[in-house]
């Protein structure tokens, strides 16, 4: 196992006018739907900044297909960092 | 679940605090309203998330509900009214658990798909069975399922027999059967006998993974109608800050300094902007969902709207309306020959023949259990028949085979038959004319049924194919299609659906695979029996995953209902909003009420939409 963690940058975040109620239903979604790719074993998404952070395995699983999964689920992504501590 | 806890445990302190110091506040006794005070004040701070949330958003230069929440209570206590704003604060958390809740809920039809996946299988390994987790088996390696046991990955069957209920995949309940060389998905349930699989697919690659991901894919996308939602939230924020600022300033003139504090901290927490925003996401959400659980993936909120306009549903021919199997449908016999005899005498001839409609008199033969044994003589003509010799008989199939004269009764037998479509196949034994068998591809069993329930939704039918007009003419005369288009190449299918889309929405059904282009050009295209085809499910609009036609009428009748919760909603949304605004700025309202019609109208457009998943 070797982790690594990583943050994106996601355009479309908060976008929802009324977060007491939508909370987060963008956020959890987004949260969920990359914790079922196998490998990635911790995500927090900050809707406030746009910012999604991912811990995974670099064995398991390629960073590019992280990625390609965000940009399927429809979010834009305008910046990567890799190999944040 | 962790965040619905933690919202939960919240969510009891505020209630509890709130609740004692009110009660504290009543009573007379030392220090008991400076206590009451405190509980209130502590009550307020649990709801902490809202004035983070709101004061960081603020600082990325947005306004958000949270901010009108925040200011209100601010104002609330520096006017020194604890208890309303702890109240407030208790409504506002109350809604926003339960809502919480229901979105979890109405996501979980997913969540339904994935703990269909095993985490563990049984591989053999080295000649022994080990238990290893899903993600470690290896590509070509055999994975043992027993009776009751989810099969843990795609592949195919190399040993046992079993039935296995598909319904996570396909959506139909019957199970089917499974023997050696059939193929099987991940997250399906052997129901008995052991099956040996060897593993094609694992993990992320197999059919289901590929189907969540889709499906999680599809909720995201937002319908059109979404647009007109976004573009009101947008002006509306701003405008009730403006609001609330014109009624305190107006109120404090008129009236005085506490009506015009009560009346703009009311216009600020009446304000539901939320049950816009969510008005259309969530109905998305809650249809999609509900279709997944049925073996249909709609690709997203623009389809639900295509596919409501719908008035036209064009089906392909073969394989869709039709098994795609030639079957022996009639057998005509003469000189007191039985049926069996001409069966037997066709399959001798046939049996080593590759040919469709040789294999459908085998697979008569064999249903009615006889034992064919080999020609001694045996010669394929390609595109006349088959000639064969057995027991010193010459036998010859086919109908330019025939060199005899034929009697009227057979020849008149024949005509019928073409004229219903059916291929005839004449069995000549030794000069003579034995017998006819009937061939013809069979109708699916719900083909009629899926027609009738499109008519009662008043929706015109077509079918179009590449076969001759005679079968084209049989075929649309048994199912009740109102019209048939025959003789068609693939471009001429492409051709026929441009000419429907003139004056009608056209659905196009259709495998996925032959019928790609078509299905392209039509406005929603239907691909069935996708399970099996990753091109198919790309393809499509909207995939069925079985073979049950009648989900082309469900999903229309779906996407009716949701478009229709769509729009209810953000008309509620939009009254509601002018209503509470108006009684709060005229004062008929206070902080509690003005939050408590602000959740209430949230919560009843979510459930209204959440119940999309109970459509039947």
């Amino acid at each position: 196992m070797t982790i690594e963690k990583i943050i994106l940058t996601v355009a479309k975040m908060g976008n929802n006018a009324c977060p007491t109620c939508a909370t987060d239903f963008e956020v959890r979604s987004l949260e969920r739907a990359l914790m079922r790719l196998s490998g990635v074993s911790k995500v927090k998404v900050d809707e406030v900044t746009g910012k999604v952070r991912i811990e995974y395995d670099i064995q398991k699983i390629d960073v590019s297909k992280i990625i390609e999964r965000v940009e399927k689920l429809g979010y834009l992504i305008q910046n990567v960092l890799r190999g944040v501590s | 679940m962790r965040e619905h806890i933690r919202g939960l445990i919240l969510l009891v302190l505020v209630g509890i605090f709130t609740l004692t110091s009110w009660f504290l506040s009543e009573i007379q006794m030392l220090y008991a309203l400076n206590v009451s005070i405190v509980l209130a004040l502590i009550a307020i701070g649990c709801g902490y998330p809202i004035y983070v949330k709101a004061v960081r958003f603020l600082l990325q230069k947005k306004i958000t509900v949270q901010l009108f929440v925040t200011i209100a209570i601010a104002v609330s206590i520096a006017a020194g009214y604890f208890i309303p704003a702890a109240t407030v604060v208790f409504i506002i958390l109350a809604g926003t658990t339960l809502e919480d809740y229901i979105l979890f809920r109405t996501r979980g039809a997913i969540e339904k798909l994935i703990s269909m996946r095993p985490t563990t299988a049984r591989v053999r390994r080295n000649g022994k069975e080990v238990e290893v987790p899903v993600e470690n088996v290896r590509l070509g390696e055999i994975v043992l399922v027993k009776p009751g046991e989810k099969i843990p990955v795609d592949g195919t069957v190399v040993s046992g027999y079993s039935a296995v209920n598909q319904a996570t995949i396909t959506g139909e309940s019957m199970p089917v059967e499974k023997t050696k060389g059939d193929g099987v998905f991940a997250g399906t349930l052997n129901e008995y006998g052991v099956l040996e699989i060897k593993v094609e697919k694992i993990a992320e690659d197999t059919t289901l993974a590929h189907i969540i991901h889709l499906v999680e894919e599809a909720q995201e996308k937002k319908a059109p109608v979404q647009n007109v939602a976004d573009r009101f939230t947008t002006y509306f924020l701003p405008f009730i800050l403006i609001l609330a600022s014109f009624v305190y300033t107006t109120t404090y003139i008129t009236i005085g300094f506490e009506e015009a504090i009560i009346r703009a901290v009311s216009v600020l927490l009446v304000a539901c902007p939320c049950a816009l925003a969510l008005a259309v996401p969530i109905a998305v959400v809650g249809a999609i969902g509900n279709a997944s659980m049925n073996g249909i993936i709609i690709k997203g909120g623009t389809h639900i709207e295509k596919v409501k306009d719908v008035n036209l549903v064009a089906f392909d021919k073969t394989r869709t309306l039709t098994i795609g199997e030639p079957k022996v449908v009639e057998i005509k016999t003469y000189d007191s020959h039985s049926e069996e005899d001409i069966v037997r005498y066709a399959a001798i001839a046939e049996k080593f023949s590759e040919h469709p409609i040789s294999k459908a008199v085998i697979a008569k033969a064999i249903e009615l259990d006889m034992n064919i044994p080999d020609p001694t003589d045996f010669k394929i003509i390609p595109g006349h028949g088959v000639e064969a010799r057995y027991g010193g008989k010459e036998i010859l199939i086919g109908k330019r085979m025939m060199n005899t004269a034929i009697s009227e009764e057979a020849s008149k037998a024949m005509i019928e038959f073409e004229n219903d479509g059916k291929t005839v196949i004449p069995v000549i034994l030794d000069n003579q004319v034995i017998g006819i068998i009937a061939v013809a591809d069979t109708i699916r069993e719900n083909s009629l049924e899926a027609i009738q329930r499109l008519k009662k939704l008043a929706i015109k039918t077509a079918m179009i194919t590449g076969d001759n007009i005679q079968t084209a003419k049989s075929i649309a005369r048994q199912i009740g299609v109102d019209e048939y288009y025959a003789e068609l190449l693939p471009e001429q299918k492409v051709e026929v659906i441009r000419k429907m889309k003139n004056n009608h929405v056209v659905a196009m059904v259709g495998d996925g695979v032959n019928d790609a282009p078509a299905l392209v050009n039509a406005d929603v295209g239907f691909a069935m029996g996708a399970a099996g085809s990753d091109v198919a499910i790309e393809t499509a609009d909207v995939a069925l995953l079985g073979d049950d036609l009648t989900k082309v009428e469900y999903t229309i009748r779906l996407s009716r209902k949701a478009f229709r919760k769509m729009k209810t909603n953000i008309a509620f949304s939009i009254v509601w909003n002018a209503i509470g605004l108006s009684l709060a700025s005229l004062g008929f309202l206070t902080p509690i009420l003005a939050a408590f019609l602000q959740e209430a109208g949230c919560i009843s457009v979510v459930i209204n939409s959440a119940l999309l998943l109970l459509h039947k």
